[in-house]
């Protein structure tokens, strides 16, 4: 038996998409005990029952944003209690969802057939200290270019960007916007700013510390923003068991059998 | 190459807009098309694109340079200088290949056989040992 952490439907759209999950859900012969945070109940909350309960396997649907605060608190409460052992499951409602890009998984079924399989591998998770964590990636998003100092314990990195990527593998991307000429300055107001040239960088490392020049700037989890800059991030490497769908298995018929 | 193929094959890019300070190590390629002050490290390539620039050593199985290095140069497989770049240091490597329009000031030392560690002397110890030899020869 599944124990299910659904977000709560403030529209009508998601009320509709919790239907059509328990559905799909009752379809695969997967349903278990569905519960809805709420301000008499919080996350925190529900979680502890599962666990009194002794449910192994969470399942959390929801926003990138809804279930990233669920794994947030879900490691908190593991930090306090590590021989909780939990398998958890993902349900992305959002339709770009970036957990789902992750985890490949591309509709309903492909999840439900997942968690029906229940194959799970370890993920690594992104802390941001001092008490957060992420799954999906973190993003530091400007209009224009401002001047970031990025620190680790080998190098210092200064750089002019619009925005910051950081996933829960410490993979950090960097994006720039190349307009450094007046006639590049000109163009902006021609041109589709989609089209203006970029420059990436990407780098990988343990930890980083962030922080700008121009005062503090949001830090967005999931959509929500959660801190502001200067911010350090590490890995907790190979943390939670979370269930992925088995990678494609090819039949191949015997050419002889067809001919 | 596009920004975004760049970014799947390599494992470390230094954009344009960024000046790293410090040593930079990577299992996989390292790309600079900005500015490094100090050391490069890769098991893999390491390219030094046009307009990048790189104060320090680099040593890498295979290096290409068509930017700026000030520094010496470990190449352990193939070493190439295209045209534009320029390269003020000692090079140590098997394969070189230093092309039409492309600027090297100093020291070359060919690796042969299996030997991958050379250790390349300074100059100024370098030449006791050519004085030493010569005042050898003279006795």
């Amino acid at each position: 038996m599944y124990y299910y952490i659904l977000e709560p439907a403030k529209i009508v759209r998601k009320s509709k998409w919790q239907k059509t999950v328990k559905q799909k859900l009752s379809d695969y012969q997967i349903s278990g005990e569905y519960t809805i945070p709420s301000p008499a109940r919080t996350i925190e909350e529900i979680i502890m029952i599962g666990l009194s309960k002794q449910y192994s396997t969470f399942v959390v649907g929801g926003s990138d944003n809804f279930i990233n605060r669920v794994i947030s608190t879900l490691i908190n409460i593991y930090y306090k209690n590590p021989n909780y052992q939990i398998v958890i499951g993902l349900i992305p409602s959002d339709k770009d969802s970036l957990i789902a890009e992750n985890l490949n998984l591309k509709n309903l079924d492909e999840i439900c057939l997942a968690l029906q399989q229940r194959y799970f591998t370890k993920f690594s998770i992104g802390h941001l200290e001092p008490n957060k964590f992420f799954f999906s990636p973190l993003i530091i998003n400007q209009k224009d270019n401002e001047k970031f100092i990025i620190s680790t314990s080998d190098y210092q990195i200064f750089t002019y960007c619009y925005q910051i990527i950081i996933d829960s593998e410490m993979n950090l991307s960097i994006m720039s916007k190349n307009k450094s000429s007046f006639l590049n300055k000109l163009s902006d107001i021609f041109i589709d700013h989609k089209q203006i040239a970029t420059s990436i960088s990407k780098f990988s490392n343990k930890k980083f510390i962030i922080r700008s020049e121009d005062g503090s700037k949001s830090v967005l989890r999931g959509g929500e923003i959660i801190a502001k800059t200067p911010i350090s991030v590490t890995r907790i490497r190979n943390l939670l068991n979370i269930i992925v769908k088995r990678g494609n298995i090819k039949v191949v018929k015997n050419e002889k059998e067809n001919e | 190459m596009s920004n975004s193929e760049e970014l799947q094959n390599s494992g470390t890019v230094v954009g344009s807009n960024v000046k790293l300070t410090g040593t930079l190590k990577d299992v996989n390629d390292i790309i600079v098309h900005g500015k490094v002050e100090g050391e490069i490290e890769s098991q893999k390539l390491v390219v030094v694109s046009e307009n990048a620039s790189v104060k320090g050593p680099i040593t890498a199985d295979q290096i290409t340079i068509s930017g700026n290095v000030n520094g010496s140069v470990t190449a352990h497989t193939k070493f190439e200088l295209l045209p534009g770049g320029n390269v003020t240091g000692s090079i140590t490597t098997k394969d070189l290949i230093i092309q039409s329009g492309a600027l090297f000031n100093g020291k070359c030392i060919m690796i042969t056989g299996n030997e991958k560690n050379i250790e390349v002397k300074d100059d100024k110890e370098s030449k006791k040992e050519e004085t030493k030899d010569t005042a050898y020869e003279l006795e």
